[in-house]
C-alpha cells in the first residue's frame, strides 16, 4: 500500500472487521449506557468517536446553517443525544444575505443561495453562543470570513470564549459573491490554515468545497498546515430555470445543490480522503436516513453531518442516532469505531 | 398595535395525522380536511401548515399551505390549495384515512382589533384560505367582517359560503364581470366610512398595493400574506427571505432588508412588506 500524503497521526484504517455475532436481537436500542449490559445481555454498542483531539458521544450532528443552533427544534428532541451542536456560519459583519428566491428543489434535490445572513459575532455571542453551551453537549462554532485578517480575528474571538470545542471553518460556501471560497484551492486552503493555526489551540475543522479537481490535495494542504479534523464538504455549484418566466429561478441566478442528490458524490470524495489520507473526517452530503450515515462510516467518516433533511424531519438526527445503534446492534458490533473504514480494502 | 401578529407564538408540532376528507371546491380548487387535533386546537389565525404526503416520490421539502378553518371540538383543520406541480398533486390524490405528514401551526398568529372596530379581508384565488380562518376567529370574539373575494370569473370564486355563513359581508368581484365595480373602489368607500380597524390581503400584489393605499389614506392597519419559498417552515434554513422596507431612520436605511416570512409572517405589516 502507497504510504498516505499528509499528516500521520497514528491513525489505522481497521484491517479487519468483526464478523457477524450470532445471536445478537435486533433493534435493541435502549437507554443504557454504552457497555452496560440489556436485559437480553447485550451490550449497547459504544457510538462515541475520536476526532482529532475532540472526541464525540454520537457520530451524527446537524451541518451549519441547517439548524440555526438548534433552538427552533428544542421541543421535539433532546438536543445532548447529538455528537456535538454547530450554528449557522457566523461571519465577521451583519450581512443581509441575498435576494429571493433564495431556495429551489429539484430531483432529490435542494438549491439554496441563501447568502450567510447573519447579525454578526456580537450578537452570536450574546444570543445563540450560551443557548448551544446549555445543549448538553460539545459545541463546535462554524465560521467564515472573505480574508485571512478576518478569519484571524474571528479566532482569536471565540478563543477568549468559554465552553467552544472546536472551531469548523467554512471555506466553501459558494454563495458570497464578494470572493473566491478558499477551498477552491490547496494553496489557498494551506495558506489560511498557516495564517489562523497559531491564534488558537482550539480543534479547527476545515470544511471543503466539492467544487475541486483533486479533494485529496485541497485536504492535505489542510491537514499540514495544521486542521485537526475535515468536514467533507459543503454543497455542488448549481441552478434552474423557470420555464414560464424563462429566466434562472435563483435571485442570484446559481447556488449550491445539497440533500440526497448529492450523497453519492460525496462519499467518492470521502473515500478518496480516506483511502490516502491520515485525516479524522466529517462527512456531509444528503444523510437523510441512518442507511446515509452508516454508508458514510463504512467509507471511513468517522461522524457526519445532517443538513437538508432537517427540513422537512426535524427529527432525522435522533432517528439517524437511533438506526445506526440498531445497525450495530443487528451485526453484533459492540462500538461504532469497528465499522468506520470497514469498506476499504484491507491493508497490511 | 390592534392586528399585530403577536410575539411568541407556542411551540409547533410535528406529526403524522389521518386525511378525514378529500375533495374538489370550484373551478378545480381543493380541499383536503386533516384530523390532528394538537394542530387544530393551536392554530391561530394567520398561521400555516407544511405538509408532505407519505409517497412523495423524489420530491425532498414539504409544502407550506395556510390553514382556511378549524374544528377544535372535531380535531381538524382544513387546507384550500389549487393543483400546480407534483407536490399539490399528490396531496390532492390522498384519501380519507390516508396518512399525512404535518409541521404546524407555524407562523406569527395574527391578533385582531380589541377597540371593537372590524375588519377588511381582501383576497384572490387561494388566497381566501386566511381570510376564512380570521373570518371563524372575528366570529369567535364579535368582529364585524367585510370582505372582497376577487376571482377571475365566477366559477372560480371560492369561499365565499363559508364566509358568509361565518357572518362576513362579502362583496365578489370578477374579472368577467363588466359591472363589477373596482376593488380599490370599495375599499377606499370601507375603510373611509369608519368603523374598521385593519385590513388583510392574501393573493395579489395589485390588492395589496390597493389595500395599502386605503390604509394610507384612512389611517388603518394592514397585514398582507407575503409570497415565498420555503424549504423548512420553521425559521433555520433562510430560505424564505422577503425583502423588507426599514423605517427612514434605521440603520439598515438603504441597504437590503430581509425576513423570513415563515417566522416573521406570513403576514407582514403592509407598511414593511414590498408590495410594489
Ligand atoms: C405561507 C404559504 C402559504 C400558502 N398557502 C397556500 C394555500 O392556502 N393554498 C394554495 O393553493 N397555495 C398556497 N401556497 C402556495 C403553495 O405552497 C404552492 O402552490 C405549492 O408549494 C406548490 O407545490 P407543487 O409541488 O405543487 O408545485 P411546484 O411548482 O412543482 O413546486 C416546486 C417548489 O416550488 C415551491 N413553490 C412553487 N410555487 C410556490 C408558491 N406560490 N409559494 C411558495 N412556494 C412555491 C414549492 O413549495 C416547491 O418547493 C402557500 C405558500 C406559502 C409560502
Ligand atoms: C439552506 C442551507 C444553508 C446552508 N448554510 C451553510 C452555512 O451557513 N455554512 C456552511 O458551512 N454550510 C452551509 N450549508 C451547507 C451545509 O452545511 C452542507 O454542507 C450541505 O448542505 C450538504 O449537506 P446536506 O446534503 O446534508 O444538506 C448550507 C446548506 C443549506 C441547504
Ligand atoms: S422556510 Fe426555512 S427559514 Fe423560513
Amino acid at each position: 500500500m502507497e504510504a498516505k500524503r499528509g499528516q500521520v497521526q497514528g491513525r489505522t484504517v481497521p484491517g479487519t472487521v468483526p464478523g457477524e455475532a450470532p445471536g445478537t436481537a435486533p433493534g435493541m436500542a435502549s437507554a443504557a449506557a454504552p457497555g452496560e449490559a440489556t436485559g437480553a445481555g447485550v451490550p449497547v454498542p459504544d457510538l462515541s468517536v475520536q476526532i482529532g483531539p475532540l472526541r464525540l458521544k454520537a457520530p451524527v450532528m446537524p451541518a451549519s446553517g441547517c439548524f440555526n443552533v438548534g433552538q427552533e427544534v428544542a421541543h421535539l428532541f433532546d438536543l445532548s443525544c447529538m455528537g456535538a451542536v454547530i450554528n449557522k456560519t457566523v461571519m465577521p459583519t451583519p450581512r443581509p444575505g441575498n435576494p429571493p428566491h433564495r431556495v429551489l428543489e429539484r430531483s432529490a434535490g435542494l438549491i439554496n443561495s441563501i447568502g450567510i445572513p447573519g447579525k454578526g459575532p456580537e450578537y452570536f455571542l450574546q444570543h445563540q453562543l450560551p443557548f448551544m453551551r446549555s445543549a448538553g453537549t460539545r459545541v463546535i462554532v462554524s465560521i467564515g470570513g472573505l480574508s485571512e485578517t478576518d478569519f484571524v480575528a474571528l479566532i482569536a474571538l471565540m478563543d477568549a470564549q468559554e465552553g467552544i470545542d472546536a472551531l469548523e471553518l467554512d471555506l466553501s460556501c459558494p454563495n458570497h459573491a464578494e470572493s473566491v471560497p478558499f477551498a477552491l484551492s490547496a494553496r489557498a486552503t494551506g495558506s489560511l490554515l498557516r495564517a489562523v493555526r497559531g491564534v488558537t489551540r482550539l480543534p479547527l475543522i476545515a470544511k471543503l468545497s466539492p467544487n475541486v479537481s483533486d479533494i485529496v490535495a485541497v485536504a492535505a494542504a489542510a491537514m499540514e498546515a495544521g486542521a485537526d479534523a475535515l468536514c467533507v464538504a459543503n454543497t455542488y455549484p448549481a441552478m434552474g430555470i423557470d420555464l414560464e418566466e424563462r429566466r434562472p429561478v435563483l435571485g442570484i441566478q446559481t447556488g449550491g445543490l445539497s440533500g440526497p442528490a448529492i450523497k453519492p458524490m460525496t462519499l467518492r470524495l470521502v473515500w478518496q480522503i480516506v483511502g490516502e489520507l491520515d485525516a479524522p473526517v466529517i462527512a456531509c452530503g444528503g444523510v437523510t436516513r441512518w442507511q446515509d450515515a452508516v454508508e458514510y462510516l463504512l467509507a471511513g467518516a468517522r461522524a457526519v453531518q445532517v443538513g437538508t433533511a432537517n427540513f422537512t424531519n426535524p427529527r432525522a438526527i435522533p432517528e439517524i442516532i437511533d438506526g445506526v445503534r440498531a445497525y450495530l446492534e443487528r451485526h453484533g458490533f459492540t462500538r461504532v469505531t469497528d465499522i468506520i473504514g470497514a469498506a476499504h480494502p484491507r491493508r497490511t | 398595535m390592534s392586528g399585530a401578529p403577536t410575539a411568541a407564538p407556542a411551540p409547533w408540532h410535528m406529526l403524522t395525522a389521518a386525511v378525514a376528507e378529500s375533495r374538489v371546491d370550484a373551478a378545480g380548487y381543493r380541499r383536503l380536511v386533516v384530523y390532528a387535533p394538537a394542530v387544530a386546537q393551536a392554530c391561530g389565525p394567520g398561521q400555516f401548515v407544511m405538509l408532505r404526503s407519505p409517497e412523495w416520490g423524489m420530491l425532498l421539502l414539504s409544502r407550506p399551505f395556510d390553514v382556511y378553518r378549524t374544528d377544535p371540538q372535531a380535531g381538524t383543520f382544513e387546507i384550500l390549495f389549487k393543483v400546480k406541480g407534483e407536490g399539490t398533486q399528490r396531496l390532492a390524490s390522498l384519501r380519507a384515512g390516508d396518512d399525512i405528514h404535518v409541521l404546524g401551526p407555524l407562523g406569527k398568529p395574527l391578533q385582531l382589533p380589541v377597540d371593537g372596530r372590524g375588519v377588511i379581508l381582501v383576497s384572490r384565488g387561494a388566497g381566501v384560505s386566511p381570510m376564512v380562518r380570521i373570518a371563524q376567529e372575528c366570529a369567535a370574539q364579535g368582529v364585524p367582517v367585510r370582505a372582497i373575494v376577487s376571482a377571475a370569473s365566477r366559477e372560480r370564486l371560492v369561499g365565499v359560503d363559508d364566509l358568509t355563513a361565518l357572518g362576513a359581508s362579502v362583496q365578489p368581484v370578477t374579472d368577467d364581470d363588466p359591472d363589477a365595480p373596482s376593488p380599490d373602489r370599495i375599499l377606499d368607500d370601507w375603510a373611509a366610512g369608519g368603523g374598521y380597524g385593519a385590513v388583510y390581503v392574501c393573493g395579489s400584489r395589485r390588492l395589496a398595493r390597493a389595500a395599502k393605499r386605503a390604509c394610507q389614506a384612512h389611517g388603518l392597519s394592514g397585514y398582507v400574506f407575503v409570497e415565498s419559498h420555503m424549504a423548512c417552515g420553521f425559521g433555520i434554513c433562510h430560505g424564505c427571505a422577503v425583502p423588507v422596507r426599514p423605517a427612514q431612520d434605521a440603520p439598515e436605511a438603504g441597504k437590503p432588508v430581509y425576513a423570513l416570512a415563515c417566522v416573521q409572517g406570513p403576514a407582514m405589516p403592509i407598511e414593511e412588506a414590498v408590495v410594489d
